[in-house]
């Protein structure tokens, strides 16, 4: 059965990290009585010691989730003590520093430290709370099968805007050649690809042009109604002289026009329209599959490589500190 | 115009069909409509979406009648003059301009470039979809590694160059902006380091060693020692400056205070040093330091040698000042009797603070008794006095007052000869036997009146007198030894306490003999101080009353003797 990594092994590293929070604090609070603190003291050694051996092993962490055949126990313990020990080191670190801050180096470690354990808290959050909503979303389509659906469904919008006329075809093509998904970082993030506008746009241009044609079509229609009744009193009127005359041709020919002339193009927008409409609805669910995906994971992009600057800056820490000791 | 149209149909990579059609007339049309030269059964191409014709210059020309164009060798483009191995790109086909075979004007072969229905369609989707992070050019492995190489670059390996080449620092250090090895501060120096606060290396003189003690005695150099470098001391604290004292903690945080830095020694030294017998086991205020030493001037013949005693010694503890003093008598309630009448003394009245308010100015004749004690000797003169100070000086003016008297004669003392106390007249002259008579009551006078001051009157009320031989008139004022400083180990200030009553520390009231030594003992100062850490008094430290540098000891920077072992120290 599936276990949140946040109740790992019963809370086993959430007890490990409250006890090591509680000691330091008490450490802290113990030395402070003494003396003042600071980070170099002997409890500011010892904590700066702890806070440096939890940040490596904090950081192998990332090494580990990519070796797949590790036999040191399961990622999601890893992940139970990554969570838990990054916060108690906020604390662990916070004590060693003693409270002291400047514009140097040490304190460009702490900024760094803090930085990377706030994104590691936003990706708490997001690993309990896009999952599902990724789930809910996707409806048990994947990415793929929804890019599938969208490009046949611009296939069908294509063969009915041709039946329409070339305006319409042009209008399609355009619109589908504008349909973005995704892109960067800040699109992924709020959803917010120029696509909408263009489908928008095109979707307003086929409303116009179905209410020419539903126009076109009731002239058409009107204009045709009145030839059938003039043809017909014609047809009543010379019936005995001419049965088979010119008069049965033209309401032939109108019934022709009645049947297949604007009043075709009408149904074809509309159902393209339709086809539109339900292109809209799958391109917004993929996009929202893409936001809830961007959202999921980009504080990697600030914990990762800030985490690797907080490696960097904490050796130059602990060098620099023992070279002027 | 007469033009090939070649059509390619491939089953697979290897095998092709070419289907040969011929165009006669002035343009060849492309698009989706039947009917059109080259026929492109694509959803992308328009029914009639282009059209190649002859230019006025001789050349092929295709012009598209669509908006979208087309793409010609790659570039999206309305019109295009045609060459042999042009290719154009109409959605899902491509349109090659091949060498025209003989009696051809143009040759076009024409290809399906992806086959699958609908593919073209998914294709050209995907080619406008972005989706992962990895496709928003935000490389988590580019900016780790920037950024590593940016911090260990600027924050370490810069500032550690200048400790190899000196000249760089400098000019690191003098150029805002550039990483030196100021971003390893940790934090602001004592106000007294300011001065030299940018040049990191007057203290930190040797990569990875910790701050030494050459370093402090070079600016420092009268500094004395805490203890006496002749004692064997196992382990001194004079080592290591940086043992108490921490820069980088402020302005104000140099010196470290706390007690653990006396106590580990000072709770064992009666054990290291059981020998000397100079040392108790102390390690805290409120319970293990010893009664306070008060330091009293030992009378001697010619020097004063001052020697510590405790408080709680149960011998004889007096003050031998050779003065004879009852505060109680100067401090009761009715006030003494002085030359105006009744006077009321308090402490003040006598003890006033010196200048910084440390000790109370030494008590002085002239200044503190002098207004009350004068030194008359003559009733029929009352404000001629004595001199203070020179027993000398008392006899001589006594007898050249008394000289004086006789000759002037008008003398009013029945005891006296009748030429002493007759009045002389103007130009009268004595005679020699009159002279001698009047000098002999002078001289018998002084003494009398001497004998009187030194013994009875004036000098025996506050000193102790001597007279060695009793025919001769020379007394001797036993000197004065009152103590200066008490406690000299302690730096007490009495301007720190003058919110207190002068009696909750000194019992004068009561006191009716200058022996009486008035100096508080240690249960007086726990009333008010105490241990850090004390909640109900106020937490003093081993320095809030001793200096760590005793001024009685050599400076540092002098030459140790060989076998100390702070000659071997660092």
């Amino acid at each position: 059965m599936h276990q949140s990594f946040l109740i790992y092994r019963r809370a086993r590293y959430l007890k490990l990290s409250l006890g090591l929070m509680i000691l330091s604090l008490a450490a802290y609070i113990a030395d402070a009585r003494l003396e003042q603190p600071n980070g170099g003291t002997w409890l500011g050694y010892t904590l700066g010691t702890i806070g440096a051996l939890l940040i490596f092993w904090l950081l192998w962490f990332g090494v580990r989730k990519r070796k797949y055949r590790s036999g040191s126990g399961m990622v999601s313990g890893w992940l139970s003590g990554h969570v838990y020990l990054g916060i108690a080191l906020l604390l662990v670190a916070t004590l060693h520093c003693a409270f002291q801050f400047g514009w140097n180096l040490h304190t460009l470690a702490y900024t760094l430290m803090v930085l990377v354990i706030l994104s590691g808290f936003y990706g708490v959050f997001a690993y309990i709370y896009f999952p599902s909503r990724l789930m809910d979303n996707g409806g048990g389509l994947s990415d793929e099968a929804m890019l599938t659906e969208i490009a046949e469904l611009d296939g069908e919008c294509l063969a009915v805007a041709d039946k329409i006329g070339d305006k319409a075809h042009q209008t399609m093509l355009r619109s589908i050649e504008s349909t973005v998904i995704g892109g960067g970082l800040w699109q992924q993030l709020t959803a917010t690809s120029p696509r909408r506008v263009q489908m928008e746009a095109a979707e307003s241009k086929l409303i116009d042009l179905r209410n020419e044609l539903e126009e076109e079509h009731t002239r058409v229609m009107r204009t045709l109604t009145s030839l059938r009744v003039q043809a017909q009193i014609q047809q009543q009127a010379q019936q005995p002289a001419n049965p088979e005359g010119s008069d049965r041709t033209t309401l032939f020919m109108v019934d022709q026009l009645a049947a297949t002339g604007s009043g075709d193009k009408v149904l074809a927008v509309r159902q393209l329209l339709d086809l539109l409409s339900r292109k809209k609805a799958l391109t917004a669910r993929l996009q929202r599959a893409v936001q809830y995906q961007a959202l999921l994971r980009f504080w990697l992009i600030v914990h990762v490589p800030l985490s690797i600057a907080l490696l960097a800056a904490l050796l130059a820490h602990i060098v620099a500190v023992f070279i002027y000791w | 115009m007469r033009c090939l149209i070649r059509t390619v149909t491939r089953a697979s990579a290897s095998h092709a069909t070419f289907k040969d059609s011929e165009c006669l007339g002035d343009r060849v049309t492309i698009g989706r409509a039947v009917g059109q030269h080259v026929f492109l059964p694509d959803l992308r191409v328009t029914l009639r979406h282009a059209r190649i014709a002859l230019a006025e210059n001789g050349r092929f020309a295709i012009v598209s009648r669509a908006p979208s164009g087309f793409l010609h060798n790659g570039q999206t483009t309305q019109q295009a003059y045609l060459q042999t191995g042009d290719r154009i790109l109409l959605g899902g086909y491509e349109i090659r301009v091949i060498p025209p075979p003989a009696d051809y004007d143009l040759a076009l072969e024409v290809e399906r470039s992806r086959s699958a229905k609908g593919q073209e369609l998914r294709e050209a989707l995907m080619s406008r979809v972005r989706i992962g992070l990895a496709a928003t050019g935000f490389g988590m492995r580019r900016w780790s590694w920037a950024l590593l190489l940016l911090i260990l670059v600027a924050f370490l390996a810069v500032p550690a160059a200048g400790l190899f080449h000196p000249p760089l620092s400098e000019k690191l250090r003098a150029i805002p902006g550039l990483p030196s090895d100021k971003v390893w501060d940790v934090g602001e120096l004592a106000s007294s380091h300011h001065y030299f606060g940018t040049d990191c290396n007057m203290c930190h003189q040797k990569p990875f060693i910790p701050v030494r003690n050459e370093a402090c005695l070079s600016c420092h150099q009268g500094q004395p020692w805490h203890i006496d470098p002749s004692l064997p001391v196992v382990k001194s604290p004079d080592t290591d400056c940086t043992v108490c004292h921490k820069d980088h903690n402020g302005p104000e945080g140099l010196i470290r205070t706390e007690s653990r830095f006396c106590t580990p020694c000072h709770s064992k030294l009666n054990a290291q040093l059981s020998d000397t017998g100079l040392f108790t086991t102390i390690s805290d205020f409120s319970h293990t330091h010893p009664q306070f030493k008060v330091s009293l001037l030992e009378p001697g013949a010619g020097t004063q040698r001052a020697v510590r005693i405790r408080l709680d010694w149960t011998g004889d503890l007096r003050e031998r000042s050779n003065l004879k003093f009852p505060h109680a008598k100067h401090l009761q309630a009715g006030g003494v009797k002085g030359p105006n009448g009744q006077v009321k003394l308090d402490c003040a009245s006598c003890h006033t603070p010196e200048a910084g308010g440390q000790h109370m100015q030494p008590i002085r004749f002239e200044k503190n008794c002098h207004g009350c004690h004068r030194l008359t000797f003559d009733p029929t003169e009352p404000d001629r006095e004595a001199p203070h100070g020179n027993v000398q000086a008392v006899l001589q003016t006594l007898e050249s007052y008394y000289a004086l008297r006789a000759l002037e004669g008008g003398y009013a003392d029945p005891a006296a000869p009748e030429i002493v106390r007759r009045r002389r007249r103007p130009g009268e002259q004595f005679a020699d036997e009159e002279r001698a008579a009047a000098l002999e009551w002078a001289t018998q006078k002084s003494a009398t009146v001497g004998a009187e001051l030194f013994e009875y009157r004036a000098c025996a009320i506050c000193h102790t007198v001597d007279k060695p031989e009793p025919a001769v008139p020379a007394w001797r004022i036993s000197p004065v030894a009152l103590a200066q400083a008490w406690f000299p180990k302690a730096h007490f200030t009495h301007a720190r306490h003058a919110t207190m009553d002068c009696a909750a520390c000194h019992d004068a009231a009561h006191s009716t003999s200058s022996a009486d030594v008035l100096m508080p003992g240690i249960e007086n100062c726990r009333s008010c101080h105490g241990d850090v850490g004390d909640r109900d008094r106020l937490q003093s430290t081993c320095v809030s009353c001793h200096d760590f540098h005793l001024i009685d000891r050599p400076p540092q920077h002098a030459a140790l003797p060989s076998p100390h072992p702070l000659a071997q120290a660092p």
